[in-house]
């Protein structure tokens, strides 16, 4: 069979596909084609829902801290909590930044599955990295309301605190590496293949 | 732009829409979703249309970056959409039982993604430079490409009924 015989019948099957194709106009007159938009920025709102999550949390413990200042334990447990949270924040800023950047429409089929490869890798290592440092912001937050809300002194039980402490760490240290298992690392190796497989395709001889 | 143009639009690419649906939804019960999908990424896309390209290499490339990414992207099905933005009237064609275009839809599922959308470009006769634009490779990679599909086929269609016609 030659490829032009092949051509000349995909050309036929075009022409039966324009006399017996139809489109259900009622159906896409119903549909909400606005909602795409929302659809599209899904992942774009979950990175903004962060940034703002971290720009509130930021002056809530900067004066949580500030008012626990004179204890040192409780003011390094703030500062490593704030500095936790400016750093997450960049991350947040830079992974949105991503978003913006890119070109759905405007680039040809492999830069756009490019761009979207690279995007998903950040929002996966994003994530990872959120995961790791979930303990960090959890343990010294938990430390600075316990003391706040419900007046429970480290000094007044250093023991109990420090036990209970390494135990949560130890916890969310095995939940943290359970997580980068199943929920990251297969993903973010698929999509490094995936860039793989664009690099080749793109080189005349892939 | 508004739903009735829009409308119109779809109209008079249903047939590159359905061409694209088949060759990438090996499930045909994804064809409702995918449709869907495609459509809603075309309106969001036709405001930015500039005639540079002819626009049905430009739906095309539309579809199929909706088509690669809706593989690639992890997706819930929580049911089964019933209703179908394209139907087919079987009773008058069905190529289902047209062997030659079933073969070649089988011929290009077995493609992998860049392929299955260089082929068909290809089929449609679309220029190699617009195939290298969309696809966003030099013209002699298309051109390789090309030939590399051709042996592929020409192997696969001899040991068919229609390699001996």
């Amino acid at each position: 069979m030659d490829i032009d015989n092949l051509k000349a019948a995909w050309q036929q099957h075009d022409q039966m596909l324009s006399a017996n194709l139809q489109l259900n106009e009622t159906l896409l007159r119903k549909a909400n084609l606005k909602a795409s938009r929302k659809e599209l920025n899904k992942p774009l709102v979950v990175e903004i829902l962060d940034v703002v999550c971290v720009i509130l949390l930021i002056p809530l413990f900067g004066w949580l801290t500030f008012r626990l200042k004179a204890d040192m334990v409780y003011l390094s447990a703030g500062l490593l909590l704030l500095l936790s949270l400016i750093v997450l924040l960049v991350v947040c800023l830079k992974t949105m930044a991503a978003f913006y950047k890119m070109d759905y429409f405007g680039s040809s089929v492999i830069q756009i599955q490019e761009q979207l490869a690279r995007l998903r890798v950040r929002v996966l290592v994003k994530r990872k990295f959120e995961l790791f440092f979930l303990p960090l912001l959890v343990l010294p937050a938990l430390l600075i309301l316990l003391k706040v809300i419900q007046n429970i002194d480290v000094h007044d039980r250093p023991a109990f605190i420090l036990v209970s402490g390494i135990i949560a760490m130890i916890l969310s240290y095995v939940g943290v590496i359970l997580g980068y298992k199943y929920l990251y690392e297969k993903k973010i190796k698929d999509v490094a293949h995936l860039l793989k497989e664009i690099r080749d395709y793109k080189s005349a001889e892939g | 732009m508004d739903k009735e143009q829009f409308i119109l639009i779809v109209k008079q690419y249903a047939n590159l829409l359905y061409k694209v649906c088949h060759s990438y939804c090996a499930n045909s019960n994804d064809h409702p979703d995918l449709e869907q999908e495609i459509l809603m990424q075309l309106w969001l896309a036709i405001p930015r249309y500039d005639g540079r390209v002819k626009m049905s290499t430009w739906i095309y490339k539309i579809a199929i970056n909706t088509a690669i990414s809706f593989y690639r992207k992890e997706r819930k099905r929580t049911d089964i959409n019933e209703e179908v933005y394209l139907t087919l009237q079987t009773d008058n064609y069905n190529p289902e039982i047209d062997e030659q275009i079933e073969q070649l839809y089988r011929f290009i599922a077995q493609l992998n993604d860049l392929d299955k959308a260089l082929m068909l470009l290809y089929l449609e006769d679309t220029k190699y430079s617009d195939i290298a634009d969309v696809l966003g490779i030099s013209e002699s990679n298309v051109a390789t490409k090309i030939n590399r599909i051709k042996n592929k086929l020409k192997t696969q269609f001899k040991t068919s009924p229609y390699g001996h016609r």
